[in-house]
């Protein structure tokens, strides 16, 4: 379980240009269920995906992760957290060009020094998951937008994270690729992982599988999570 | 004073020493009144990123604290052909009152920033800041002494005069002088010393190794670790010079650092000092082993601190017994 106590998060602090982003934001996200926070653009929802991906720390507050305080732990700590308990799918798939897709997938588990060969069969395994065998020596610029997608899905899920963390996953995406998300979403959730998305689009938050979905308007929670 | 360049970059050094060291110790006066790891306060947070950042420029600090000493000990001894009277660093130190002052500070301070970066490492390992505290109080004993070392220095080198007449380290650690540390030193009969030296090194390798493998015993080889350290200077001055220079009556500490002598001073202070702080930091971290967040990494630090100490003292040991078995003295 994720909880957030007291969540500020203030940006440019101290000068003319100062804005809060997140006021005083409170929450506890189950785990193994599917939570979508929605609200319109400036809403501080990817600020406050960010805080619990341990990728950036709040002005005040705390964040415990399974009953574990994290925001105060240092940056090697928290690295560590980062590498292994969390899978970030962001909007656009930031793949690296030049490099193969199997290359990409495996890039984020060369830190934690699973050896060569393993890590491939995982790699590949993961790409045969998402339809996409065919595709793990081609270059990244040759996929189409639906592929690098599911490339950079494959690619979240390589250290095998216990919560997929997606920031506005079907943005670039068509009618069709976004369904089609929505149904690698559900597969996660059957296999027990926490998803939390960020998103404004109805196709996301109106989905069956989604749990719960929490409204941010002006950096605070609009209804009090249940 | 002498414009030369190592009096510039050792007044440089002292100034960006001392600087940070007080912003640190200003920014440590924080944390010991503030600090509360429960609180997620705005100004809790604060500190949280903050000491991150003033811990990783004290790392640096410190380490130039180290290299601060033999700076200045290779200073002196650099500058020792622009006095009357100087043949080496001992009488460079002797040019005005500050000399010897200013170098008792550098090796103190060498010992208390080296058990700071020791204590650092070891709050660095826990994941909830562990000895944070004790590391900025620690910080609040050594800012001061690195202030006042900061201005002898400056007093020393910018009081340097090249029309003084000093001693040289004949006269100043002679043993047939009556007065002065140095002399009086020199005048402890050699062949005692001798035994004294190595049954400290053998208490301090044994207590040492026993530590390392028992994990008993910490504070008493903390303790071993200075008194091995103490004797092994004045051992250096009593009787390890004589069989370096080989002559019976030559006892100067700083001559063993020229090119004569094949600069081995300097390897013999290097695994000195690295032995003492290294010895007395495994010592002193014993005091904390049962802390929650570093119960399952300070063993194994305190180890591989332990065994770089005896590692240290043995070579010292040895070094010192090869240069008696090859010198041409018989005493």
């Amino acid at each position: 379980m994720i909880e957030l106590v007291n969540v500020k998060k203030v940006f440019n602090a101290g000068n003319p240009s100062e804005f809060s982003a997140l006021n005083s934001v409170n929450l506890c996200i189950a785990e193994n269920h599917v939570t979508v926070l929605k609200g319109p653009s400036g809403s501080g929802k990817t600020t406050l995906l960010s805080i619990v991906g341990c990728m950036s720390r709040p002005s005040a507050g705390r964040v415990k992760l399974n009953g574990r305080e994290i925001t105060s732990l240092p940056e090697r700590f928290l690295t560590d957290i980062r590498r292994k308990t969390f899978g970030f799918i962001f909007q656009q798939p930031n793949l690296i060009k030049g490099i193969s897709v199997l290359e990409n997938v495996m890039l984020p588990a060369y830190p934690l020094g699973e050896k060569r060969s393993q890590l491939r069969i995982k790699a590949l395994h993961g790409l045969n998951e998402l339809n996409l065998s065919s595709k793990a020596n081609a270059k990244v610029e040759w996929l189409s937008g639906g592929e690098a997608q599911r490339v950079s899905i494959v690619r979240a899920l390589i250290n095998d994270p216990g919560i997929i963390i997606a920031d506005e996953p079907t943005a670039h995406l068509d009618t069709k690729l976004s369904y089609r998300f929505m149904e690698i979403i559900e597969k996660f959730k059957a296999e027990g992982k926490t998803v939390i998305i960020t998103s404004h689009d109805p196709l996301v938050y109106e989905a069956a599988m989604v749990d719960r979905v929490v409204n941010l308007r002006d950096g605070r929670i609009e209804d009090m999570p249940a | 004073m002498i414009l030369h360049p190592t009096v510039i970059a050792n007044l440089l050094a002292s100034y960006v020493s001392s600087f940070m060291v007080v912003y640190a110790a200003y920014f440590g006066a924080q944390i010991i009144r503030h600090w509360d790891i429960q609180s997620g306060d705005e100004l809790q947070l604060t500190l949280e990123r903050k000491t991150y950042l003033i811990s990783t420029l004290l790392g640096f600090v410190f380490a130039l604290q180290l290299l601060s000493l033999f700076l200045f000990v290779f200073t002196a001894d650099t500058l020792c052909p622009l006095f009357v009277g100087a043949m080496c660093a001992a009488g460079t130190l002797n040019v005005n009152a500050f000399g010897y002052p200013t170098l008792v500070l550098k090796i103190v301070n060498f010992i208390l920033a080296g058990l700071w970066l020791v204590f650092n490492h070891a709050d660095n390992q826990g994941y909830d800041y562990p000895l944070i505290k004790k590391k900025y109080l620690l910080l609040a004993v050594i800012a001061p002494i690195i202030v006042v070392e900061m201005l002898i220095e400056s007093a020393y080198f910018l009081d340097m005069k090249a029309d003084v007449i000093t001693s040289c380290c004949g006269s100043l650690f002679s043993s047939e002088k009556e007065g002065g540390l140095g002399s009086e030193i020199a005048s402890l009969p050699a062949k005692p010393m001798m035994w004294v030296f190595y049954g400290t090194m053998l208490c301090a390798l044994i207590g040492g190794l026993f530590f390392y493998r028992k994990g008993k015993g910490g504070y008493l080889y903390a303790g071993l670790s200075l008194a091995a350290f103490v004797i092994a200077l004045v051992s250096i001055v009593s009787f390890i010079s004589l069989y370096i220079y080989e002559l019976p009556t030559h006892h100067c500490p700083f001559c063993i650092i020229m090119e004569d002598y094949h600069y081995i001073g300097y390897l013999l202070y290097m695994l000195l000092f690295g032995a003492v702080v290294s010895g007395i930091g495994a010592g002193v971290l014993m005091a904390f082993i049962e802390v929650e967040s570093l119960k399952r990494v300070l063993g194994a630090y305190i180890s591989r601190l332990t065994l770089a100490s005896v590692l240290l003292y043995a070579a010292f040991t040895a070094l010192v017994t090869y240069q008696i078995l090859v010198s041409n003295l018989v005493m």
